[in-house]
């Protein structure tokens, strides 16, 4: 395409102001997405596009066949990739812990568990008894599978900052990983615990 | 009296302390020897209530432990013991035969390797660990090891004309049939390759329970751990009945301490009627960390039915912390229900003075502990 006959339209560029406050780094240098025109206009930045089209850039070549054609009409449009829309922040959430239990699970039932909390915000309260109903209860579908009678957990209560800035109360659990058994580690459990009894039966 | 007043030497004490999770019997062999059945470790105490009460008599009593007494090895009756064993390591250990298998030698090995919290298995692993810490030669492995119980073992007997009033305690369970079906139960407990390494749960079965009959002088006295009523006349209460029966047919405890928290699977009519004095004296624990609490009113309308002199160690679970209202609003949005399992160590301390004509018992109450 001939570079004289290149139009440029930059759309969305003017963002209110809490938009702009949301935004930072450069995701705010360039435009959202990019219309391109083989067109010619008058000079005029086109009226009827309104203040969005702000940076219109027009490039005029007077005589030729493009001062023809309707400049309203962009012949082709580059769009950015929707993610770049939303590369607006680099800033993480910020998580204040209100509470904290360590939790133990004691049984399993349809529909959710008990657990034993110790709260490790103030260890001077009592252990509590809780039970938590899935449907009710933030819990990943990861860590669905950990849930069984012994399993412990943190649950967390919390209030979190968004990069917006916006405070919202949190409640989150989440169930520990730990290593599975190996045949070699029970089968040395076994001799261990096989040579201590063994020492405790013969001097008996 | 206050709490940390001593027994006379020829006083014979039992003292039942129960904070709403675990129990602790403490009893007075007489001449400052003491006997500690199971322990609880309450919030806000660093120490199992056994020490604590012990010590506060400031009469050397910790270092006059005789026995110490593992029933079952629940996390409620068994947090703390391994304190109690590495503070009295001239003490005799006594925990059920049922145990004395490599398979729960192996669950307590696992215990100790998981990276999962404390539990029963843990204490009990920590025990061991105590035991063979201190027994470097094999003569004092001999002397240190655990003393495998079941059904008519003599735990002490001190009939000595130096001591006050003669002693025995004899193990009532649990029996062979009884050891031989929990062999099976704790070999399912060990977990299989693959398995996440989680904590060995409480899941084993109260009938291996130890249960024990005390005679000072001429006192009798039932200790009813948590054994239950199987229906099975190979063991339970069933089998303690009909152990009885065999051994001592004639005699009549006037003390119970109620098994398992008073709940109607560990009540046998039987055990009031054959084993028991009219209207004994009968203390009874709060246990609230289970899928129901214990006793329910229901339990404690069908004990005090039994015997006028009922006793329970606290009042109920205690009241719920205070936090801050986000997280109590959050808390009720994702807890279908909510508890607090332990309180204050409340505490029925019953003493007798042995040698006298008729003895009488002097009940009293500690920390919230209350007659029914």
């Amino acid at each position: 395409m001939p570079q004289g006959l290149s139009t440029t339209f930059s759309v969305g560029q003017e963002r209110t102001a809490d938009a702009q406050s949301a935004i930072s780094g450069s995701a705010d240098s360039g435009p959202i997405f990019e219309f391109s025109s083989e067109s010619s206009v008058d000079g005029n930045a086109n009226p009827q596009l309104g203040s969005t089209f702000s940076s219109l850039q027009i490039t005029k070549e007077p005589g030729s066949v493009a001062d023809y054609r309707d400049p309203m009409i962009p012949t082709s449009a580059t769009f950015q990739p929707a993610a770049r829309m939303l590369k607006i922040s680099s800033r993480e959430p910020k998580l204040k812990t209100r509470q904290l239990w360590e939790g133990t699970v004691i049984g399993v039932r349809n529909g959710g568990f008990a657990a034993v909390l110790r709260d490790r915000t103030n260890p001077s309260n009592p252990d509590e008894q809780g039970s938590f109903n899935f449907e009710d209860t933030e819990i990943s579908a990861d860590d669905l599978g950990l849930i069984h009678p012994g399993s412990t957990f943190y649950w967390i209560i919390g209030t979190e900052v968004t990069p917006a800035g916006q405070v919202k109360n949190v409640s989150m659990l989440q169930f520990r990983r730990v290593p599975a058994w190996t045949e070699l580690r029970l089968q040395r459990n076994a001799e261990s615990a096989h040579r201590l009894r063994e020492s405790f039966q013969e001097e008996a | 009296m206050r709490r940390s007043d001593p027994p006379a030497v020829d006083e014979f004490e039992i003292s039942v302390i129960g904070p709403g999770r675990g129990e602790c019997v403490i009893v007075h062999l007489g001449d400052n020897h003491w006997c500690v059945v199971d322990s609880c470790v309450p919030r806000r105490l660093a120490e199992p209530v056994a020490i604590e009460y012990l010590n506060s008599f400031q009469n050397g009593a910790l270092a006059g432990v005789e026995l110490i007494v593992a029933t079952h090895w629940h996390d409620d009756h068994i947090r703390g013991l391994a304190s109690i064993v590495s503070k009295v390591p001239t003490a005799s250990f006594f925990c059920s035969n049922a145990l004395n298998t490599d398979n729960f030698f192996a669950l307590a090995e696992t215990a100790s390797a998981t990276i999962q919290g404390a539990s029963g298995v843990e204490e009990f692993s920590a025990i061991l660990g105590i035991i063979t810490d201190n027994a470097s030669t094999r003569q004092a492995r001999r002397l240190a090891s655990p003393k495998w119980v079941v059904e008519n073992r003599s735990l002490v007997r001190s009939i000595q004309p130096s001591r006050s009033f003669p002693v025995t305690i004899t193990a009532l369970s649990p029996s062979d049939g009884t050891v031989r079906r929990a062999y099976q139960e704790i070999a399912n407990l060990l977990p299989r390759a693959g398995e996440a390494q989680r904590r060995i749960p409480s899941i084993s079965p109260n009938h291996t329970s130890i249960v024990l009959w005390i005679e000072a002088g001429p006192l009798r006295a039932l200790l009813g751990a948590d054994l239950e009523h199987t229906g099975n006349p190979g063991d339970g209460w069933m089998a303690v009945v009909g152990c009885h029966q065999s051994h001592r047919e004639s005699q009549r405890a006037s003390f119970i301490k109620v098994p398992h928290h008073g709940s109607a699977n560990g009540d046998y009519p039987s055990v009031w009627t054959r084993m028991l004095t009219p209207d004994p004296l009968a203390v009874v624990t709060p246990f609230n960390a289970g899928a129901n609490r214990l006793p329910l009113p229901s339990d404690l309308e069908r004990l005090a039915g039994r015997t006028n002199n009922l006793y329970c160690t606290a009042p109920g679970p205690g009241k719920v912390p205070t936090r801050d209202s986000v997280v109590e609003k959050t808390m009720r949005s994702q807890l279908a229900g909510r508890r607090v399992i332990d309180g204050q160590p409340g505490h029925v301390r019953t003493r007798w003075s042995v040698n006298v004509e008729n003895p009488q018992a002097t009940v009293e109450v500690f920390h919230g502990a209350y007659r029914v």
